[in-house]
């Protein structure tokens, strides 16, 4: 019984994964856009959770590292000519330095210093974006002239290709988080999460914890930004705005800060909803009126499902398969602890 | 020397804003541990509904009260509406929380009044105090006065009355305090109303020299935050002092750190802070947190 409640989600995952190799042969062009840039979002929002759910801190300023990512593969790529997995390769080793640079002062600080720290990272983003001009180019940003990701000869498209990419990135995150969560990390980081100074008494070093989970958080973050920009061909300092950020939180917490689902839901909350706003009230209230709905969305969440929109599904479909969500969490705990040595 | 004296000058009265801004910031982080990033957007919209009782030609003064009262009643209001079901669940989500509500409020002034800058006219006039080689506007003068009466005036609602006593033995230590038959979702809501009145004078000093938009308070609100964490989070006067601090060290670092002019000298305070944090986590003023496990 167990084992067919464990196969169910990894079933899921597979078949989920099946559609989306498929996906660009059958969808337009110009949806694979949309649906690509939701791929990069998930991504970030996947690194967001484990730093919200699994490890119990909190970034205002994710916004601004995926901001970083996407200058940091757009610059070399447009003006000097490098290949773009090149770009995405430096978008991830700045992102990482730049976790590590942020997350020691903060964690020194400690409690909700790194909330404050990451509002200070993503409001002066975007001004410092405008500052170095020359290398930035200013307001205006940098512009893609043609797609980086493409293959002249085979016959595929480059809004297939940049799915596919954005896809795999994707699979490799999830898988990557995922055992992360569930090894020896993943027990510290909920050790931290649940009280930090337990955690501590029982020999865990609990600030290299947190900073390892900021220092992936914002590497995963970078990455999904750098495939971000090199999707939609550019990048400017409007896109990485404060409200940004936020959105990247909300979508957290709204698609379920524990769930690896959660983070494509909300990254699709963050790509449609302005789309769908739009066509209630059009121009330019929309923005304002997706915004709104965040907000509420957000504020509801806490409130009514803490959870997220993932994890209220998922107790929704336990309780109506009658195996308790409870007591399956406990065997698993109890059998992982048997079965690390064995484990693939 | 005199240019560098009106620099710190300037910098005294918007750092008294930030101080302000940082006292409601301490009022309601005490009470509820919640670092309330909504208090910016909370004080802009009671600008934004003083503006509107202006144009029915109602005089400054009269509005005055009114918006203070009202701006005390939604505070109270968010506290016992979203703030409540919360309480108890920890840091992370009333952090978020605060988040919403920023979004949320800055959301419904862009959807009812524009994103545009409006301007807000001042109560004092316009005018210029010169004196010792120094000048100070009409405007700079009158919100001084009035910034330094709402400070005098809560420091004594708080450590001289009845009220501010409940207040601070609520905050202090919440179960002992319902022993003592003081309902704490009560209190929590009063302080939720003072903070909100005293955030909204900040706005409202604040507005005729920034013109009123929905995102005024933006960077006001970080500086006050950074002025809060200075000063140490569970002071009133750390809240103020720390204000004034980064008032003055944002002022000289955009006219005296050459590229740091602008927006960007918000860079200055922020590490005067986190070297400050650094060596005393708590903040100048600030009692460090000690937990029984």
């Amino acid at each position: 019984m167990r084992h067919v409640s464990r196969l169910i989600p990894r079933l899921g995952w597979i078949i989920a994964l099946g559609i989306g190799v498929i996906l660009p042969l059958l969808v337009s062009d110009f949806d694979l856009l949309d649906l690509s840039r939701v791929l990069t979002l998930a991504m970030a929002v996947a690194g967001l959770n484990l730093l919200v759910g699994h490890s119990g801190q909190v970034s205002v300023g994710h916004g601004a590292i995926f901001g970083l990512g996407g200058y940091a593969a757009m610059i070399p790529v447009v003006s000097f000519g490098w290949p773009w997995w090149a770009g995405v390769l430096l978008a991830a080793v700045l992102s990482l330095a730049f976790g590590i640079l942020l997350g020691i002062p903060a964690l020194k600080m400690g409690g909700a210093n790194l909330g404050l720290l990451t509002i200070a990272v993503a409001v002066v983003f975007p001004l410092l974006l405008i500052r170095f001009q020359p290398l930035t180019g200013g307001t205006f940003g940098m512009f893609l002239p043609s797609p980086a990701i493409s293959l002249p000869d085979s016959g595929f498209t480059s809004r297939q290709l940049e799915f596919w990419v954005c896809l795999l990135a994707l699979a490799v995150v999830f898988v990557a988080l995922r055992n992360l969560v569930h090894g020896r990390l993943g027990r510290a980081l909920a050790a931290v999460r649940t009280s930090s100074l337990l955690a501590a008494a029982n020999g865990i070093a609990v600030n290299r914890v947190k900073l390892i989970a900021f220092a992936v958080s914002s590497t995963v973050a970078g990455v999904a930004g750098a495939l971000y920009a090199l999707v939609v061909s550019i990048a400017v300092p409007d896109s990485y705005v404060f409200t940004f950020s936020i959105a990247l939180l909300a979508a957290s917490v709204i698609g379920g800060s524990r769930s690896w689902a959660g983070a494509i839901i909300g990254a699709a909350i963050i790509v449609y909803l302005p789309t769908l706003a739009e066509a209630f009230v059009g121009g330019q209230a929309a923005g304002n009126w997706s915004q709104f709905v965040y907000a509420a969305g957000l504020a509801l969440c806490l409130i009514v499902a803490p959870s997220g929109i993932a994890g209220a599904v998922t107790s929704l479909l336990g309780r109506a398969f009658a195996y308790a969500p409870m007591r399956r969490a406990v065997v698993e705990r109890s059998t992982d602890m048997r079965t690390t040595s064995t484990a693939p | 020397m005199t240019e560098l004296l009106q620099q710190t000058l300037d910098g005294l009265s918007a750092g008294l804003i930030y101080g302000i801004l940082a006292l409601a910031l301490s009022v309601v982080f005490q009470g509820t541990g919640m670092l309330n990033f909504a208090q910016g957007e909370m004080a802009t919209l009671s600008a934004f509904v003083t503006l509107v009782f202006l144009q029915f030609g109602m005089p400054f003064w009269a509005v005055l009260p009114i918006v203070i009262v009202l701006s005390a009643l939604g505070g109270a209001l968010i506290e016992r509406t979203v703030v409540r079901p919360l309480e108890r669940s920890g840091e992370l989500p009333l952090l978020t929380l605060g988040v919403a509500l920023l979004l949320g409020i800055n959301a419904m002034m862009a959807i009812i009044w524009g994103t545009n800058s409006r301007p807000f006219p001042s109560p004092f006039g316009q005018g210029v105090v010169t004196s010792l080689g120094l000048r100070m506007t009409y405007q700079q003068l009158g919100s001084l006065i009035t910034l330094l009466a709402v400070l005098t005036v809560t420091i004594l609602v708080f450590n001289r009355t009845s009220i501010g006593l409940r207040l601070r033995a609520v905050a202090q230590n919440p179960d002992s305090a319902t022993l003592l038959g003081q309902h704490r979702g009560k209190w929590l809501m009063i302080g939720w109303g003072i903070a909100a009145a005293v955030g909204a004078f900040a706005a409202l000093v604040a507005a005729p020299v920034l013109t009123l938009s929905p995102g005024m308070m933006t960077f006001p609100l970080l500086l006050a935050l950074a002025a809060a964490t200075l000063g140490g989070l569970t002071s009133r006067v750390g809240a103020v002092v720390g204000g004034l601090i980064v008032g003055v060290s944002n002022s000289l670092a955009g006219r005296y750190i050459p590229g740091l002019d602008g927006d960007l000298a918000i860079v200055v305070p922020f590490v005067i802070t986190a070297i400050v944090v650094v060596i005393k986590p708590a903040g100048i003023f600030g009692k460090a947190r000690t937990v029984r496990v």
